[in-house]
């Protein structure tokens, strides 16, 4: 007998099982979101090493308090955590400040999120005042939250439970609103700017309102504080996911809206992306969806 | 193939996205076929399984330093998630003395991954085709491929040789090699079970 046995026996017993194509295609995008995340986490924490050390320490609570001098605020009453920091260059008394390429998260008491672009300088005035002396800064305020203010060179923008950023380049200032309103006050002229509107002060003192850009917003995403998926409902996942975006959770279908706060999530998405932490949430969860002019679009999947 | 395994491993960790779609093509469909055999061919409890196994080992990639065949290291992270399933399910285990569960003979088919001597046992009997399935899982993944293109699918070896995208000489080689560690695996585990 001249024919390979080897050749026989796995001619007879034929191809192993196959795995369905849509199971590969579901499990192949968890795993390549999980691996893309480690291998984002490792990098980081190389760049981190690699002199960026201040960062890592400052990720861990900060009470900004304790050295603060201003009178008007008790000590206790006015900290800080820095929630996410990818190069918060210093952390100084009432001053915080970021370099050409950091960026910073933080979390006041009253649950209102502050987030630094490059470049920024921020003085802390109270618990609930702040100095933007350059830079940008974005303010979200969870309604029900205590108010906000923000002090620049060429005027004062306080919020009425809003998401808003303010931006100082060159000589102006520029206020942008995603939800809720702003009053915007420069001397004695006083706009209030509400959602999809912008705000400009030049250096002369001149106030403006106008419709505003939708792009501009992507830094704010980048330097988001991680979200804690493990144990956590689907719906609030997605309320969180959209509101990052300044957009509305809808699903296409009412029963699924019913369902998602029972339906529990495991796992984490820390060192994704907005889009990439969407895209494996829904996939795993057997859901599709969409960013639709404001609106985070949730389906099952076909 | 330690070596290659680590080697893929590095890649991974560099954020290859080639070695990425190499290590999930090659380790995933034994994963899913291990996990379903555990799981009494529930193909839900499979994919569940199966993913979070693979979320696991993501986060742990960093750490393996090949000490054991690719394959045994997933199977491990495997075995932890299909109890936990069990577990939160509040489901038995299926039962059914795989032969691959035995210690010897798991350590018998990483020794093979890892292209090491095992013992020569005979051929004797029963569950073969589920035996050489699991045989051909635990082989390096180009490996069993190159045999299921070759003896299954009746490829030419300058078939084979476009598929490994190689010469056709290293490709006889691969067949070769595959052979040899095809059998020896599949006389031990033949071998333990008589």
């Amino acid at each position: 007998m001249t024919e390979d046995p080897i050749g026989s026996l796995l001619r007879a017993t034929g191809r192993r099982v196959a795995v369905p194509e849509e199971r590969s295609a579901r499990v192949r995008e968890a795993a390549r979101v999980a691996w893309q995340r480690e291998v984002g986490r490792r990098r980081r924490r190389r760049r981190i090493a690699g002199g960026l050390a201040l960062a890592a320490a400052v990720l861990v609570a900060v009470w900004v308090a304790r050295s603060f001098r201003s009178p008007h605020v008790p000590l206790a009453a006015a900290p800080l955590v820095v929630e996410r920091s990818d190069g918060l260059t210093e952390l100084q008394g009432s001053t915080l400040r970021t370099g050409a390429d950091g960026r910073a998260a933080l979390r006041a008491r009253g649950g209102q999120a502050l987030r630094l672009d490059h470049d920024t300088t921020l003085r802390i005035l109270s618990d609930r005042s702040f100095r933007l002396e350059r830079g940008a800064v974005y303010v979200d305020v969870l309604p029900g939250a205590a108010p906000l203010r923000i002090e620049t060179p060429r005027a004062v923008v306080e919020e009425r439970g809003t998401q808003f950023q303010v931006r100082l380049s060159g000589g102006d200032l520029a206020v942008r609103v995603r939800e809720g309103a702003v009053a915007v006050t420069a001397g004695s002229a006083s706009v209030l700017a509400a959602a999809g509107q912008a705000v400009t002060v030049d250096g002369g003192g001149r106030i403006a309102r106008t419709a505003d850009a939708a792009a501009g917003w992507e830094w704010t995403e980048a330097i988001a504080p991680p979200f804690l998926l493990e144990g956590r409902s689907l719906a609030d996942f997605l309320a969180w996911a959209a509101r990052e975006r300044g957009a509305r959770v809808r699903f296409l279908d009412p029963a699924l809206a019913g369902r998602a706060p029972g339906i529990v999530l495991h796992g984490s998405i820390d060192g994704m992306t907005l889009d990439q932490a969407v895209a494996s949430v829904t996939a795993t969860s057997g859901l599709v969806h969409r960013w639709d002019r404001g609106e985070l679009v949730v389906g099952a999947a076909p | 193939m330690g070596s290659d395994e680590r080697q893929l491993v590095s890649r991974m960790l560099s954020g290859d996205e080639h070695a990425f779609a190499e290590f999930f093509d090659g380790y995933f469909p034994g994963l899913y076929r291990f996990a379903l055999t555990r799981l009494g061919g529930d193909e839900d409890a499979a994919e569940e399984v199966v993913q979070a196994t693979m979320g696991a080992a993501m986060r742990k990639i960093g750490t393996y330093r090949g000490e054991s065949a690719l394959f045994t290291w997933l199977c491990t992270f495997c075995r932890h998630e299909i109890a936990r399933f069990c577990r939160h399910a509040r489901r038995d285990l299926v039962s059914v003395g795989l032969v691959e569960d035995d210690p010897a003979i798991a350590a018998a088919l990483a020794s093979l991954a890892r292209g090491e001597s095992a013992q020569e046992a005979a051929l004797e009997r029963a569950e073969t085709r589920r035996l050489v399935h699991v045989v051909l899982d635990g082989l390096p993944p180009r490996y069993a491929a190159a045999l299921e293109w070759k003896y299954v699918d009746g490829s030419s070896v300058q078939e084979i040789a476009d598929r490994l995208e190689t010469s056709v000489k290293a490709a006889e080689s691969t067949l070769t090699r595959a052979r040899e560690a095809f059998r020896r695996s599949f006389a031990v585990l033949a071998g333990e079970r008589a």
